[in-house]
């Protein structure tokens, strides 16, 4: 059963300067020392996430609401697993596949068919299960020749088409989407609804960033608002939309 | 640990494979425009200083198959080493939203110039053995040699890209290097050219890797210090190499 477990958590990147990306000045730090040292106060951080704590269960949908810059698509990198907080834990209990954005994770030099066998390998699937997970990929997401096309050569909605596949197909109990759904075709969004109410496992977690209210409400039971790194909101769909839908949603 | 180990090797090869046919896939002659371009470099390298080191060689029979032999191995360590050090650069968004093995970028592109080395040496043989009517090749110690020279390639590379995803200096410093590098080790000169400084060779790792494969391409087999320095290297480096990566996998998304 996939859980998630955050605890007190925070994300700052270092903003790196010709200086500390310098190897010749490290290099001269460590070697004459005092002469070169630089306070860490020269360094300066973006603090994307500030001290969250949240725990999502198996079954959970949740949406995670907020304005431009709030720390969403760094949130959904480290309930992903990409990014280990610089400070506090994130435990994740679960395989995921994340669907950021529209072209970003994957190459875009390969084939949307090889795209499919490296994620696949990654998932441990041997050569018979790649052949399979391929077709149930294939006929879902209604992709035939565009699989032998380079990711770059690809529209949004195809990569959309793409990632929802594999995220359904290799056996993934963590499914991450960062405001994917409107390079969706309606009939294919309706699908992906349908799929995850309906196929996706009960005990697997989905995690939607997304604006159209209309699209969380069949989905989700669960809403998270993030604001400048803070976790402002954490409840169900209902009480969060009461209280601050007309801000976060369309 | 070993189906994870099986995983990684599997997604490199693959990954690698995905790069050549991506990167030769449209040309017409595919992974050959790699050993015409070295075949040029060769004649070219081998005419002029076949011609003005004349005095020192036994001839252009003995000197061009050592210069080849060198040049190929060479040409796949340059190669592996310095597209690894941009490596990590060039798939930053990649990395950033998906959680796959980093060492599995550097692994794959070594993996990708394993193949085309591969592929030139068997040319080369094969030129060879058609102009000079035979394959002295010893092939137990060729291909030793080369596994033990992969496997240092291996490290190094890997080393290299995560080392220059954090100092975006390095990649210049180390592409200088291996241009010295490249004079300085008997490839475009033998090694009894230094005379009573031969240590100069002994203590060149660069010399010893490329004996490792170099000597049994021409019926020879590598000295046992050659064997030794590569060994060294291998546990060193790649112990060296593991701790790195363990200590810095949570550090390079940040350093992205």
């Amino acid at each position: 059963m996939a859980s998630i477990t955050v605890t007190d958590a925070s994300v700052r990147f270092p903003l790196y300067d010709a200086w500390s990306r310098s190897f010749k000045r490290r290099f001269a730090r460590a070697t004459v020392g005092q002469g070169l040292a630089a306070a860490d106060g020269d360094k300066v951080y973006i603090e994307a996430l500030s001290n969250i704590t949240l725990a999502i269960s198996a079954g959970d949908r949740v949406a995670v609401l907020g304005g431009n810059g709030s720390g969403k698509t760094s949130l959904l990198r480290v309930l992903g697993g990409m990014l280990a907080p610089t400070s506090g834990s994130v435990n994740i209990d679960g395989q995921s596949a994340t669907i950021l954005d529209t072209g970003f994770g994957f190459d875009p030099s390969a084939s949307a068919y090889d795209t499919i066998v490296l994620r696949s390998i990654l998932a441990g699937k041997s050569q018979p299960e790649i052949r399979s997970v391929i077709e149930s990929i294939a006929a879902f997401s209604e992709l035939n020749s565009e699989l032998d096309s380079p990711i770059r050569n690809l529209t949004p909605g195809h990569i959309f088409r793409l990632g929802t596949g594999l995220a359904f197909f290799l056996g993934t109990d963590i499914v991450l989407y960062d405001e994917v759904f409107e390079a969706g075709s309606p009939d294919f969004v309706v699908k992906t609804k349908d799929h995850i109410l309906s196929d996706f496992p009960d005990a697997g977690i989905v995690i939607v960033v997304e604006r159209s209210r209309a699209i969380l409400e069949d989905l989700c039971n669960k809403a998270i608002i993030i604001e400048k790194g803070r976790i402002l909101d954490f409840d169900s769909f209902g009480s969060v939309m009461a209280r601050h839908g007309p801000a976060y949603t369309i | 640990m070993l189906d994870s180990t099986m995983i990684l090797i599997r997604f490199s090869a693959y990954g690698a494979w995905v790069d050549i046919r991506n990167h030769f896939g449209r040309t017409r002659l595919g992974t050959l425009w790699n050993a015409l371009g070295l075949t040029a470099l060769i004649a070219a390298l081998g005419l002029f200083f076949g011609t003005i080191l004349k005095n020192e060689l036994a001839g252009y029979a003995a000197y061009l198959p050592f210069l080849t032999a060198g040049v190929l191995v060479w040409a796949f360590l340059s190669a592996s080493i310095n597209q690894s050090c941009s490596v990590f650069g060039t798939r930053a968004q990649t990395l950033r939203h998906t959680a796959q093995p980093f060492a599995a970028i550097p692994i794959s592109t070594v993996m990708r110039n394993l193949i085309i080395f591969l592929q030139n040496t068997v040319l080369a043989v094969i030129i060879y053995g058609v102009v000079f009517g035979s394959f002295p090749v010893h092939l137990p110690a060729f291909i030793t040699g080369a596994v033990l020279v992969a496997a240092n390639v291996l490290w190094i590379s890997a080393l290299a890209a995560l080392a220059c995803i954090r100092f975006r200096d390095l990649p210049q410093l180390i592409a200088g290097t291996l241009n010295v590098a490249f004079f300085l080790t008997p490839i475009l000169w033998q090694e009894h050219f230094l005379g009573r400084y031969a240590i100069l060779a002994d203590i060149n790792p660069a010399y010893h890797l490329i004996s490792l494969v170099r000597l049994p391409l021409l019926g020879g087999a590598p000295t046992a210090l050659s064997w030794m320095v590569g060994l060294a290297m291998l546990g060193v480096g790649s112990a060296v190499t593991v701790i790195a990566y363990a200590q810095a996998r949570q550090k390079i998304p940040y350093w992205l």
